[in-house]
């Protein structure tokens, strides 16, 4: 396999550029900045390029906007970015223009040559790798997304009373509120869940759905 | 009223700073240690002997003079004003005068520091520029303008009375003095000084004696009678106000304050770069070295030896991330390049419960208001796992127009309280470093609530 990396530390770029041609990866280009890469990866054509985020002029996400351009450019060669800080809203901009071929992996993982190489062979091969430390932060966020997780304790009961088949007078009587307290919970769940008032759509089945399929 | 402070280096590093905040103290005590004023001396003996005298005298004498150029300065601003109609000649010819008008007061400054030791504050110039409107405007909202226009329109009567007052004091006494040389001189050998006829030496001797008496003694009198009057128009509109002085003081301070805590921002990324650039990039390419190490060892068969090469390695990559979160603590690089809600969202999933965020900061605020936004939420998010035992929290942050409103909160206990020496104080000083203002709620039993406003102009 041929890569090219991006590096603008050069104790760094040395030490990847060895752990790589150790395990058996030919390195045909190493550069230290976003431009060089453009530009190795044309000459070069490899089957991935390894890039860190943060690279000279700038020193704010250069490299990751070259390894962007790499994507759209040549949809042949694989990225893996690494960085220092795993942020997911890099991970998200590498993900959403593209959806394989691209990995983000926090810097400190190279250290295991075994799982970095895999990591780049996979990327190289069209799959998608993702450090845990960003999955981790990927699924808080839609935890925090997720529209159950904001309904309070008691519309949580009035849904999961919809949810049994209950009529409104049913699920008042449970909970032994009336039924224009059941309405008002049940139009906040709706409101919450985005449901809009559209002809053709029955928002009380939909948001039953909503809370089977979360 | 329009003070413009010296264009300065918005964000100045440290070195420069503290010269600039060194130089600007040494400026001020070389003011505060003003020269005493020259005051005419009481005793007339010492008073005639002394240069002070001569050079008020002096003072008051060209009095006239500058009176005539203010008299000019004015009417050819009054015209010029009443041209202001036709515009492209009124205009620059008002600002012209303008600036002779401060001119003029700089040179009449002078002036009364060369003959009467009076050092005046500078009056804040307005701000001249090629751009006659702006200069125009400058001029019109200073109210020294004002000020200035009152000085000259007043000096006139004073001139006339000075300038006539220190002719007569010193020609009438000398005329007197030399009476007895002219006697021979005199139509009809007498002259009718008042109801005293001289028509004999004697009588012209007497005369010229309690002249050269009355002189010695009131010339100085009236000389420093005069001079008063003068330097008391002079110390009123002449001179900054005092208001005007604090006003400055404070202008500065506020300035200063906010270059210190841009110094500090600035200081805060700089460590952070020292730290991503040096030490992390080290460790990182230590742990590569010895994850080849262990590779090699692996496939030696050395067990042993890769089991301690492994075990160094998990040593450094934990030192790796401790690092890591210094550094990010310190000022996170995705906040300078995405902004507060992707530098958040990273800090929310982290956070041990779960946070709701609601960010829509636009457009952007500068980068300390910025980091102090940050820290606010991360602070206080820190507080919330810490202290409030709660199941969830939540931050919301908006910019409305100048203003950044920053709220979180939490369901927990309740009970935070700032004088108890938690990160909220640090919190609170940092909120006010930038003018802000901290607004803590927090009830025992809960919910407590943090609610921050910086100014984002």
């Amino acid at each position: 396999m041929r890569v090219v990396l991006a590096e603008d530390s050069a104790l760094l770029r040395q030490g990847i550029e060895l752990l790589l041609s150790e395990q058996g990866i030919e390195v045909v280009a190493a550069v230290g900045d976003g431009e060089q890469l453009l530009r190795a990866v044309a000459e070069h054509r490899p089957d991935a390029c390894v890039t860190d985020v943060r690279m000279p002029p700038t020193f704010l996400d250069e490299g990751l906007r070259a390894a962007l351009a790499v994507r759209a450019r040549w949809p042949e060669t694989g990225v893996l970015v690494l960085s220092h800080y795993v942020e997911e809203r890099y991970a998200i901009d590498l993900v959403n223009t593209n959806d394989n071929g691209v990995g983000y992996l926090l810097k400190d993982r190279v250290s295991d040559a075994e799982e970095f190489v895999d990591a780049l062979r996979r990327v190289a091969a069209g799959e998608t790798v993702l450090d845990p430390e960003v999955v981790k932060q990927l699924l808080a966020g839609s935890r925090q997304r997720d529209p159950l997780s904001t309904l309070t304790p008691r519309e949580r009961e009035v849904l999961t009373a919809m949810a049994e088949g209950r009529s409104n007078a049913g699920i008042a009587a449970d909970l032994v509120i009336g039924t224009a307290a059941v309405e008002k919970y049940i139009r906040s769940i709706f409101v919450k869940f985005d449901l809009q008032q559209e002809a053709g759509d029955h928002r009380r089945v939909l948001a039953v759905l909503r809370y089977l399929g979360a | 009223m329009t003070w413009s402070p010296p264009a300065l280096p918005t964000r100045a590093g440290p070195k420069q700073l503290t010269e600039y905040i060194a130089g600007r103290a040494t400026g001020r005590a070389r003011t505060d240690a003003r020269p005493p004023r020259e005051v005419v001396p009481g005793n007339p003996l010492r008073a005639l002997a002394s240069p002070v005298l001569w050079r008020a005298s002096i003072h008051l004498a060209l009095d006239g003079l500058v009176a005539l150029a203010g008299l000019a300065v004015l009417v050819v601003l009054v015209i010029a004003v009443c041209l202001a109609p036709a515009g492209l000649v009124g205009l620059p010819v008002t600002v012209a005068a303008g600036w002779a008008l401060f001119r003029l007061a700089a040179v009449e400054r002078a002036r009364f520091a060369v003959t009467c030791g009076l050092e005046l504050d500078e009056l804040p110039a307005p701000v001249w520029s090629w751009r006659l409107a702006k200069s125009l405007q400058s001029l019109v909202h200073n109210f020294c303008t004002w000020r200035l226009i009152g000085y000259f329109v007043l000096l006139m009567p004073v001139a006339v009375v000075t300038v006539v007052g220190v002719a007569l004091i010193w020609a009438v006494p000398l005329t007197l003095v030399l009476l007895p040389a002219y006697y021979r001189g005199l139509p009809g050998g007498q002259a009718q000084l008042g109801p005293f006829v001289v028509d004999s030496l004697p009588r012209a001797l007497l005369v010229a004696a309690v002249a050269l008496l009355v002189g010695a003694v009131l010339s100085p009198l009236i000389v420093k009678l005069l001079l008063a009057l003068d330097t008391a128009l002079a110390v009123a509109l002449l001179s900054r106000p005092r208001g005007m002085e604090l006003e400055q003081r404070v202008n500065d301070l506020t300035e200063s304050r906010a270059r210190v805590v841009d110094a500090a921002e600035a200081e805060r990324k700089r460590i952070e770069r020292d730290l991503h650039d040096g030490a992390q990039q080290r460790l990182v390419a230590m742990s590569i070295t010895l994850g080849r190490a262990s590779s090699r060892l692996k496939k030696s068969g050395d067990h042993e030896t890769n089991k301690m090469v492994e075990d160094v390695r998990r040593e450094t990559l934990s030192t790796i991330a401790e690092l890591r979160n210094l550094a990010r603590g310190l000022h996170p690089p995705v906040l300078t390049d995405r902004g507060l809600a992707a530098s958040l969202s990273a800090v929310a999933a982290l956070a041990p419960v779960p946070v709701r965020l609601d960010v829509l900061v636009e457009p952007r605020p500068s980068s300390t208001i910025e980091a102090v936004a940050y820290f606010t939420v991360t602070e206080a998010l820190t507080n919330v796992a810490k202290h409030a035992h709660a199941t969830r929290a939540w931050v919301e942050i908006r910019r409305e127009g100048a203003r950044l409103d920053v709220k979180v909160g939490d369901d927990g206990h309740g009970g935070a309280d700032l004088a108890a020496g938690t990160g909220l104080t640090g919190l609170a000083d940092r909120v006010s470093g930038v003018d802000g203002r901290f607004r803590l709620s927090s009830p025992v039993g809960g919910p407590t609530v943090i609610e921050v406003e910086l100014p984002c102009g």
